[in-house]
Formats: structure tokens, C-alpha cells, sequence
């Protein structure tokens, strides 16, 4: 975020045909985005398709961003966008969520690894868009505003996704969270 | 809104903004409001406790990820593609006046020199090479291809990006006369008149190109 100035100078040299400029950007974007949609669509095989996608776009329309809001936020929109467009060309369901939910095992919190992959698990239970929200959150380290932007939706339901998400989550890792399975997890009010 | 009412509201306000305090983009004044309501309820610290592990496990990615370079060659052969079927108008409206001139001043020269080299080619002596550009002619290395001017002021690394992009190495010069022999990069490639002509295209895309030319191959006249 904070390098938005950086990021605006370099999408407008693109916009003029500067080939360095955009293979920075290029290269800036392609760890997280790689990570980001490797996690979002759980499908390798269409990271480097949606990454370049992506990309194709922002080549072409580097001339036409505004400045409305950062550069970040655009360029992920555009992902989101591509990811969407990949998955229905790929014949993935795009609502419903990735896998069957297996309960994990209590001792598989011992190690973190471990950890990361009952959650992995957990995640892959969300429908796509409260999955996309809460990675964009923590794992990007979004704003809800800037989530709102990307995924081209309401400050609201930005902030009704990440509670659906934070109250599936809940109930399906308890133990995460120190509490015990008979404990379902109901918000006051 | 009595007491009751206030620490519902007070709950619900802090439950929403538990997220954005853990990764760092609530605001101040955000902050404030769920630290007050923190110090009095033990559901929300269990939540932020909770959001804060999971923020944590989401966030520590171990997956390694792909070099990015296969796919940007990948891009940019997709890009060009499109481009020599319609290259985008803003390329060249979107030159500044100065590079535009400049641009300018050097298709003169190029033409002025084009003229020389063919005058001079009309009284050379038989046997000379048919690439006749300049007033020194530049010698033909084994194996290249192309003879190309830069700009002189092109930094190394944006010369190693653009040979890069075309699939080209220097293989001779500049010499006196700054002309530089390009050749494939790979050594087994073929370089036929298709692969030499859009690796031509790429280099003209750029303006830090003043010229490039085909090398031609055909036997030399007296030979």
C-alpha cells in the first residue's frame, strides 16, 4: 500500500509502451498473486494462466486507470475478475465450497504445519467470495474498503462475508480458538 | 439506548472491526473503540485471540513459487501477437514532443545514411557484404543476424532485458561505427526469415532501438 506513488509511476510509463516498467510491476505482483490465487483456486494449473491474464490486461489498459484508487486495488480487481472467468472456463463451481470438510484429528494442532493445513482445510469449506475476503484481509492485508474495491461489492457486504466466514471458521477449527466442540459459536446480538 | 442496548452495540461494533485491527488497517479511533470494549468482554478477546492465530496461520506461507520469467517471455509473445495485428495507438500518441523529435532527427539521419551506404554500395568494390547501412560497413559475424543501433544512453540492464525479450545476444561490436551483430540466443535455433523478422519487430518496438536491420545471408556477389 504504501507504495503506491512507486506503483502509480511505473503503470504510467507502462501505459506508454515502457516495457522495463511493466516487467517490474510484472515481477513485483507475481509472488503474492501466484500465492493468492494458488490459494484462492486451489489449482496450479490455472495459476500462471489467471497471472498473465491478468497482466495482458493491465498492459492494455494501464492508460485508462485513473487514480480513483490505489494501484494495488485495481490490479487485483482485475484478478479477481480473471480468476472468476478461469474457473467457470475451467468448469469449477464457483460458490460452493472446494472439498468435503474432513474433521481433523485434535493432535494435528501440534504442529504448525499441521496447523496451516487443517485451516487449508477449513478455507477450502468457504464459498469462493468469504474465501477471497478473509485471504485478502490476512493474507494481502487489505482494508475493507480496498476489499470492497477489488471485489467490486458494497463496504457491507464486504464486512457480511468476512462475518459468514468468521462464524463457519469458528465452528469448524474450535479448537483453534481454545474452545471445545460442543461450543458452537453464536455471536452476541 | 440504555446500558443494556450500548453494550450490545458496543459488541457488535467491536466483532466487525476485530478483522481489520489484526491486520492492521483499522483506524485509530477503531482501535480505541474495541480496546475499551476488550477490557470487558471475554467473548471478543476469545475472538481476537482466534482471528489473530488464524491471521497468523494464513498469513506464514511456505509454498514456493514459480520463477516468473518463463511466464512473463510467455506474456510478452502473447502481447506482441496481439500487437502485430493491431499495436495500441497509445504507444506512439503517448511519446512525449521531446522523444518524438528526437525520434524524428534520427529517421533523418538513418535516411541520409541509407543514401550514403547506397551510393557508396553503387561504386564499391565487388565482393562487398549486400548489408550496406552505414558509411563503415559493419563487419558479418558468424552467425548473426541482425545489425542494430542503440540509444547510447540505454542502461545494462535494460539491454539485457531487451535481448532478453527478443531472444537475441551480441556477438559483435559496436566498434567504431556503434553497430552491434545479434544472433539467437539459443544456439540451436534456426534462424529462419519468420524468427529474424519478429525479433526485428520487437527490437523497432522500442525506442532505445535507433536501428535495426536484417543481416542477409545469400551469397556474397563475386563469390
Amino acid at each position: 500500500m504504501a507504495d503506491n506513488s512507486r506503483e502509480l509511476l511505473l503503470l504510467g510509463l507502462t501505459a506508454q509502451g515502457d516495457r522495463p516498467s511493466f516487467e517490474t510491476l510484472y515481477r513485483s505482483y507475481h509472488p503474492r498473486l501466484s500465492r493468492f490465487l494458488s490459494r484462492l483456486t486451489q489449482r496450479q494449473d490455472l495459476v500462471e494462466e489467471v497471472v498473465n491474464d491478468t497482466f495482458w490486461v493491465v498492459w492494455q489498459k494501464a492508460g485508462e486507470f485513473r487514480g480513483t484508487s490505489l494501484v494495488s486495488t485495481w490490479i487485483m480487481g482485475i484478478a479477481y475478475r480473471c480468476t472468476l472467468k478461469s474457473l467457470r472456463r475451467s468448469g469449477s463451481a464457483l460458490s460452493e465450497p472446494l472439498a468435503d470438510y474432513e474433521d481433523p484429528a485434535a493432535s494435528a494442532l501440534q504442529i504448525e504445519h499441521e496447523l496451516r493445513d487443517w485451516i487449508g482445510k477449513g478455507m477450502r469449506h468457504l464459498p469462493l467470495e468469504q474465501r477471497t475476503t478473509l485471504e485478502l484481509a490476512y493474507f494481502l492485508g487489505h482494508s475493507c474498503e480496498e476489499i470492497a474495491g477489488i471485489l467490486d461489492c458494497s463496504v457491507g457486504t464486504v464486512k457480511a462475508r468476512m462475518f459468514h466466514a468468521r462464524v463457519k471458521l469458528r465452528n469448524l477449527l474450535p479448537s483453534l480458538g481454545g474452545i471445545k466442540e460442543r461450543d458452537r459459536y453464536e455471536p452476541l446480538g | 439506548m440504555n446500558h443494556s442496548d450500548e453494550i450490545v452495540s458496543s459488541h457488535r461494533t467491536t466483532w466487525e472491526l476485530i478483522p481489520w485491527v489484526v491486520n492492521g488497517r483499522a483506524s485509530a479511533e477503531e482501535r480505541r473503540i474495541v480496546e475499551q470494549h476488550l477490557a470487558e468482554c471475554g467473548d471478543c478477546r476469545d475472538e481476537l485471540a482466534f482471528q489473530t492465530r488464524l491471521s497468523s496461520a494464513i498469513g506464514a506461507e511456505t509454498q514456493p513459487v514459480a520463477d516468473p520469467e518463463p511466464a512473463l517471455q510467455r506474456l510478452w509473445q502473447r502481447i506482441d501477437g496481439v500487437e502485430v495485428e493491431a499495436p495500441p495507438r497509445r504507444r506512439v500518441a503517448g511519446l512525449p514532443l521531446a522523444r518524438g523529435l528526437l525520434m524524428a532527427v534520427v529517421v533523418e539521419a538513418v535516411g541520409i545514411a541509407l543514401l550514403g551506404g547506397a551510393l557508396w554500395n553503387r561504386t564499391a568494390p565487388q565482393g562487398g557484404g549486400p548489408y550496406v547501412t552505414y558509411s563503415e560497413k559493419a563487419p558479418v559475424v558468424p552467425g548473426a543476424t541482425i545489425h542494430a543501433v542503440l540509444a547510447p544512453d540505454l542502461k545494462l540492464s535494460e539491454l539485457q532485458s531487451l535481448l532478453q525479450q527478443s531472444g537475441l545476444q551480441i556477438v559483435g561490436g559496436p566498434g567504431d561505427s556503434g553497430v552491434y551483430s545479434l544472433a539467437p540466443l539459443s544456439a540451436s535455433a534456426v534462424a529462419s526469415a519468420a524468427t529474424t523478422q519478429a525479433q526485428l519487430e520487437r527490437l523497432r518496438a522500442n525506442p532505445a532501438v535507433r536501428l535495426a536491420e536484417p543481416i542477409e545471408t545469400a551469397p556474397r556477389r563475386g563469390s
